[in-house]
C-alpha cells in the first residue's frame, strides 16, 4: 500500500533518475520497510544499466571532413550573401521626392503642345485617307485578296507595239536590214511615207 | 547571455562564425558532427542517409547564423535543429517500413563500438539486451524516444531538453517518467536478469 512516505521517496526517486544518479538511493530508510518502492528502485537502478548498455555510436572515418567538404558551395554562398548584406544602404539625398515631383512637373508642361502637334497630324493624314478612296478607289478585293483591274484592250495594243518597236530598236536593227531584199526596202520606205 | 551559453565553445565558435570567422564553422563541425551522428543515429536507427541528414543539420546551422542567439549552450541549439531534421525525415520515410529496421546492406553490427572484454557467451546475451534495448527505444513515440535519448546519452537536463523540444521542464518529466515505464515493461525480462545479476 503506498505510503505519503512512498510518494516523498518516489520524488526523490524521479530527481535521482534525472541526475542519472538512482543507486544512491539504494540506502535510504523508507527502503527497509516498503517493499514496492525497494523493488521499484531495483528496476530503474536495472532500467539504467540496460540502457547504458547500448554501447556508444561508432562514428565513420573523416566524417567531419567530408561534411565540411560537402558543405563547401553552401559556405561560399553564405558567404557571399553576408558580403552582400554588408553592402551599405545608399542614402538618398534630402529632399529628393519633392525635387523629383518639381522636375517631372517641369518636363509634363512642354509636353502639351506636342501632343496638339500629333492630334493635328492625325487629322490630315485622316484627310489624306478619305481623298484618296474617295478619288482613287481601291482594286476590287475578291476573298481578301487584293487584285489588279483587268487591263483596257487598247492598252494592251499600245504594249504590243512598244513590244514590237523594242524589237526594231534592239542591237540586231543593222543585221535585220541588211538582210531585206529590194521589195522589203521598197515596202519598207512606203510604209514609213504612210506613217504604217 | 546565460552562464551555460558563456561557458561553452560552441557558442564561442558559432558567434565567431556569425562575425565572419569561418574557423568557428569548422571547429564546430569538427567537435559536433560525431555528436549528430551519434543521436541520429540512436533515434532514426543505422539509415544510410545519415551522413546527409547530418551535412543537413550543418546547412541549417548555416543558414540560420544571422538569427542565431546564444541564449544556452550551442548543443541544445543544435540538437534542436537535429530533431527537427529527424521529424522531417521520419516524415519523408513513412510508408517505405518500419522507420528502425536498419536498411538492406548496411551492417548493423559496424555501427556500435565492439564492447571488449567480453566472452562469447556474455557478449551474445548482452547483444540480445541491446538489441531489445534499441527496438524498445524505437518504439516509443519520438518526442519520448528523443526526451530519453538525450537525457540518458547525451546528458541534457530536463530544462534543456524541453529547450530542445520546445516543452515546458515539467512537460519533460512527464515524457521521461512515461517512456521509463513503457521500457520498464517491455524489457521487463532483462531487468529481472541485471536484478538477479
Amino acid at each position: 500500500m503506498k505510503t505519503p512516505e512512498c510518494d516523498g521517496f518516489r520524488a526523490e526517486l524521479a530527481r535521482a533518475l534525472e541526475r542519472g544518479e538512482a543507486q544512491p538511493l539504494s540506502t535510504h530508510g523508507h527502503l527497509f520497510s516498503c517493499r514496492a518502492c525497494r523493488s521499484r528502485l531495483e528496476e530503474e537502478t536495472a532500467l539504467d544499466a540496460l540502457l547504458l548498455s547500448w554501447p556508444r555510436v561508432a562514428l565513420p572515418a573523416h566524417l567531419a571532413r567530408r561534411v565540411l567538404s560537402r558543405l563547401a558551395r553552401e559556405r561560399a554562398e553564405a558567404r557571399l550573401d553576408d558580403l552582400l548584406g554588408r553592402v551599405p544602404e545608399p542614402v538618398p539625398p534630402r529632399d529628393l521626392g519633392p525635387r523629383v515631383l518639381a522636375d517631372l512637373a517641369a518636363r509634363r508642361a512642354p509636353a502639351r503642345p506636342w501632343l496638339a502637334v500629333a492630334a493635328v497630324l492625325l487629322v490630315c493624314l485622316g484627310g489624306a485617307l478619305l481623298f484618296r478612296r474617295v478619288f482613287f478607289p481601291a482594286s476590287p478585293e475578291r476573298n481578301g485578296l487584293v487584285v489588279e483591274a483587268e487591263p483596257e484592250p487598247e492598252l494592251l495594243e499600245a504594249l504590243e507595239v512598244l513590244e514590237n518597236w523594242e524589237v526594231v530598236t534592239s542591237d540586231d536593227l543593222d543585221l535585220l536590214l541588211a538582210e531585206l531584199d529590194p521589195i522589203e526596202w521598197t515596202l519598207l520606205e512606203l510604209g514609213a511615207d504612210t506613217g504604217g | 547571455m546565460t552562464a551555460d551559453a558563456e561557458s561553452d565553445l560552441g557558442v564561442e565558435w558559432m558567434l565567431a562564425y556569425q562575425s565572419g570567422d569561418e574557423r568557428g564553422f569548422d571547429r564546430l563541425v569538427e567537435h559536433y558532427s560525431g555528436r549528430v551522428w551519434a543521436l541520429l543515429t540512436r533515434f532514426l536507427g543505422p539509415v544510410s542517409s545519415r551522413e546527409d541528414l547530418v551535412q543537413e543539420v550543418f546547412l541549417r546551422v548555416i543558414r540560420s547564423r544571422s538569427r542565431y542567439e546564444p541564449s544556452a549552450r550551442f548543443s541544445t541549439w543544435l540538437y534542436r535543429i537535429a530533431f527537427n531534421v529527424c521529424v522531417n525525415e521520419r516524415e519523408r520515410r513513412l510508408g517505405r517500413g518500419p522507420l528502425f529496421e536498419g536498411e538492406p546492406g548496411v551492417p548493423q553490427g559496424a555501427d556500435w563500438e565492439d564492447p571488449r572484454g567480453l566472452d562469447p557467451p556474455a557478449e551474445l546475451e548482452r547483444s540480445d539486451a541491446v538489441e531489445a534495448v534499441r527496438r524498445a527505444i524505437a518504439e516509443l513515440p519520438e518526442r519520448q524516444r528523443m526526451a530519453l535519448l538525450l537525457a540518458r546519452y547525451e546528458e541534457l537536463s530536463y530544462d534543456e531538453i524541453g529547450a530542445v523540444l520546445g516543452s515546458s521542464e515539467k512537460a519533460i518529466k512527464s515524457m521521461i517518467h512515461r517512456a521509463r515505464e513503457t521500457l520498464r515493461e517491455k524489457l521487463a525480462p532483462f531487468l529481472q536478469e541485471e536484478k538477479t545479476g
